[in-house]
């Protein structure tokens, strides 16, 4: 038997639930709903399509659907039962976490106008932007020698969080818009923040660590 | 018993007999069972009238296995063959006891098996042996009380478990002959009792500091929810810390040496333990240690110098604390109760330091040992379907994220930390070689890049690959979490659509196979009353699959199927009453199958229908 070391693909929900009959995703339909709108997270929810979300109305109808599928309702029940109650729960779990991360929703909204992309290959080209981006990479990369590193990254935390912030609401007003491409650029622009907000995570949980 | 019973708020469902269900607390140092009776979930107390069973198990020269109490006294004078604390040893590899090895005082058995056998005087056994003589103990102990079998148990276990110590901990509910009904987080047993009883609402914080495990969970409670919104931990970091700090101080005051003396070393741990506990209240403390021949020294501990000895730990809980609330994206304001659970919790500077960080008072009026025990027999009620805890849900998280090995020794995160729980994500793989027709995916629990820096949970060999030119299989993986937050794995080539089968090489923990060697091995399960015991159990199956069929038929078979469908239904129920009285299992389970299998679209339209009920119900409960 041949054996070799396995480069990792790109994960994937999309067709988690292709394996499934139709019957499993006539479950999640809402009355008077097409059947290919079962992938559709807005649709599951019964909520607009759009960026703007109300996130308590969302977890609202989250907490009813679990309350109604979730594993632990078929204790006792047929391992058939219990078998679509995971695949539902699954489902359920993957949208509510997509719907209520602003840069999840963003991704999913540009997927479902088929514009979707990849993060690890494109990028933006907006060359100011990338200018400004090395500076927030040096400056993260320059908070070991600051005198109070802590107090040192949280100012960068919040001047990070203040700058994303600002591209999410114009991404939002660019998609409602229409204004499909400029929207894509802000999602792009976007992932930049996520990396350096996870490298300021990761920084500021080393420096925790070195004060134990 | 209906298939799926799900009512209508305010409609109950059809009363059924009492099922007797009970919640296990394996603790590391300590032990408790508790159930609901009469609406009041209490823990249940053993001849002696006590509630605590210590997790201590002896092994004798003649066969003799002693639980509790009675082991726990022979400690000191028998210390090789009298385990405990194995808790910290489940679910852990060989390779893994180099680190803990001088924390216990055990002499392990030199074997190429995956799971550490300790030696004693009946012979090597494994921790989820040991872990499973605990909770038959518990179970004997339960059905005497409630004067009957039980159907089920909830399991707790440190919410920071990996995957390897949840699964040794399920194997050894099996191996006690219990039907696990769930895992379930202690800390988040914690917050159902508090939840259930003291009617806690808002944002909770659950510390919870044991003998040998510390867990912090942050929930969000709201009416009858139990979210759980971050989780994180260390499960070597408890009680018996300390207790060893004040060991070792104390020895290092007498000067003695320690090193080659298990039983000057078990005795050192016993005074400290009991000084530990003493300056719970009292300022401070004298330990007595003997040692040779009627020759003893007396050292003084001051509460003071005491939490000098044991503040790097305390600190290392804050630190979590801190870094759990921010995965929750919380603040400690914004925490509204703070739950102490767990025996160390007692200690005053614990609480001190807790309610600082946190800055408010902390709930510890439900018995912080037994509080966890009392949760997880409200939630095994609910799930035995008593009815007790309708509306009432738990959702938790993943405690540590979950990855595959890919080139440069790395690790490929898949399923990140504390994502809701149950989860699936597939990833796509592809053969590295033209004609390639088997790969091994190597699957790692943990936060770190490297792959020696994470918990290796098992490789899974993908065999029968049609070959094919390098890069041109899709073969899609899929990983999926359970509610217990056990993983399982499946996967298929997509172009071919070929299931590649899937060959589960644990890296340790026990496989199917051996386990039910060490059932049958057990005389409880000779293997006639293993056949026998399978019959019934099908028997019952099969009548209920049968009843519940029924009766959703009769309700609901003539709005959802055509009546086809209605007679392919006919034919196999008609097949599963013909052969469910008789005495071939195989027969009976798999005519249970196809019955489920032609059923299968009903089962799904039905409960599509009742999700669109309750989905209209919340539209109506809105614009009210």
């Amino acid at each position: 038997m041949k054996k070799t070391v396995v480069g990792a693909g790109r994960a994937s929900t999309s067709d988690l639930f292709s394996d499934l009959s139709p019957d499993h995703f006539y479950l999640l339909i809402l009355p008077a709903m097409d059947i290919d709108l079962t992938r559709n997270y807005f649709e599951l929810f019964g909520l607009p399509e759009g960026f703007e979300m109300d996130q308590e109305e969302l977890t609202s109808k989250y907490r009813a659907f679990q309350g109604a599928l979730h594993p632990d309702r078929f204790s006792g029940k047929s391992s058939q039962e219990q078998r679509i109650s995971m695949q539902q729960t699954v489902f359920v779990n993957e949208a509510y976490s997509v719907l209520r991360s602003d840069l999840k929703r963003a991704h999913y909204l540009l997927k479902l106008q088929d514009l979707e992309f990849d993060a690890d290959t494109e990028t933006s080209r907006d060359t100011a932007f990338l200018m400004q981006q090395m500076e927030l990479h040096e400056r993260v990369a320059e908070l070991d020698e600051a005198v109070e590193p802590i107090a040192a990254l949280d100012t960068l935390a919040s001047e990070f969080k203040h700058q994303q912030q600002d591209l999410i609401s114009r991404f939002s007003s660019e998609y409602a818009q229409g204004h499909l491409d400029a929207a894509k650029e802000l999602a792009l622009k976007l992932q930049f923040y996520e990396r350096l907000t996870n490298q300021l995570r990761e920084k500021q949980e080393k420096l925790e660590e070195q004060l134990l | 018993m209906a298939l799926l019973q799900i009512s209508e708020p305010g409609q109950s469902t059809v009363p059924h007999e009492h099922r007797l269900a009970a919640g296990i607390d394996l603790g590391t140092t300590n032990s408790l069972v508790a159930s609901v009776r009469s609406g009041v979930a209490e823990t249940l107390a053993d001849a002696d009238g006590a509630d605590i069973l210590p997790s201590v198990v002896r092994y004798t020269g003649h066969g003799e296995v002693m639980v509790g109490a009675t082991a726990l006294s022979h400690a000191t004078q028998d210390p090789l063959n009298t385990l405990a604390s194995v808790k910290r040893i489940m679910g852990r590899s060989v390779s893994d006891l180099a680190t803990l090895q001088g924390h216990l005082p055990y002499q392990f058995a030199d074997q190429d098996s995956r799971v550490p056998q300790i030696q004693t005087a009946a012979g090597p056994v494994t921790s989820i042996e040991v872990s499973a003589e605990i909770l038959k103990t518990l179970r004997v102990r339960a059905e005497d009380s409630l004067g009957g079998d039980l159907s089920g148990v909830v399991i707790t276990v440190p919410a920071y478990f990996d995957d390897a110590q949840r699964q040794a901990t399920k194997d050894a509910g099996r191996l006690a002959g219990l039907n696990v009904f769930r895992l379930l987080n202690e800390p988040t047993a914690a917050a159902v009792a508090y939840g259930l009883d003291r009617q806690a609402e808002g944002v909770t914080a659950v510390y919870d500091l044991g003998g040998g495990t510390f867990d912090v969970s942050v929930l969000a409670l709201t009416r009858g929810v139990f979210e759980v919104l971050s989780t994180g931990g260390d499960t070597a970091l408890g009680g018996d810390d300390f207790d060893r700090e004040i060991a070792a101080w104390v020895l290092e005051k007498a000067d003695l040496d320690a090193g080659r003396d298990p039983q000057l070393l078990r005795k050192a741990l016993a005074e400290a333990r009991r000084a530990k506990e003493s300056l719970t209240h009292a300022g401070e403390t004298v330990i007595c240690l003997e040692h040779g021949t009627g020759i003893s020294k007396e050292i003084r501990l001051t509460r003071d110098r005491f939490e000098q000895l044991i503040w790097p730990y305390i600190r290392k809980t804050i630190a979590w604390c801190r870094k759990t609330l921010r995965e929750a994206d919380v603040e400690p304001s914004q925490v509204q109760h703070i739950i102490l659970v767990g025996g160390s919790t007692r200690i005053p500077c614990v609480r001190r330091h807790v309610q600082e960080f946190f800055g408010r008072p902390a709930l510890s009026d439900i018995d912080p040992d037994k509080v966890v025990a009392i949760g997880a027999a409200q939630q095994a009620d609910m799930l035995a379907g008593n009815g007790s805890g309708e509306g009432v849900l738990l959702l938790d998280v993943l405690p540590l994220s979950l990855g595959v090995e890919t080139m440069g020794n790395l690790v490929s995160r898949l399923i990140e930390r504390n994502t809701a729980i149950p989860v699936a994500r597939a990833q796509e793989f592809t053969t590295f070689k033209d004609g390639q027709t088997a790969m091994r995916i190597h699957v790692l629990q943990g936060e770190r890049e490297k792959v020696e820096d994470c918990r290796s949970l098992a490789t899974f060999d993908l065999t029968n690959i049609p070959p094919m030119v390098a890069g041109a299989a899709h073969i899609k993986v899929t990983f999926q979490v359970d509610a217990d937050g056990l993983l399982s794995v499946s996967a298929q080539e997509k172009t071919s659509g070929v299931s590649a089968s899937v060959d589960v090489k644990p890296s340790y923990g026990l496989t199917d196979t051996e386990i039910e060697r060490m059932l049958k091995d057990s005389f409880e399960y000779a293997e006639q009353d293993m056949h026998a015991r399978q019959l019934a159990e099908r028997q019952v199956e099969a009548k209920r699959v049968l009843e519940a069929l029924g009766s959703a038929l009769e309700k609901d078979g003539d709005d959802l199927l055509s009546a086809q469908e209605r007679e392919i239904i006919g034919q196999a129920q008609a097949e599963l009453e013909a052969v469910c009285e008789g005495e071939d299992s195989e027969q009976i389970k798999q005519a249970v199958e196809n019955l489920e299998h032609t059923s299968e679209a009903f089962v799904a339209r039905r409960m599509n229908q009742s999700v669109r009920r309750v989905m209209r119900g919340h539209r109506v409960e809105e614009f009210e």
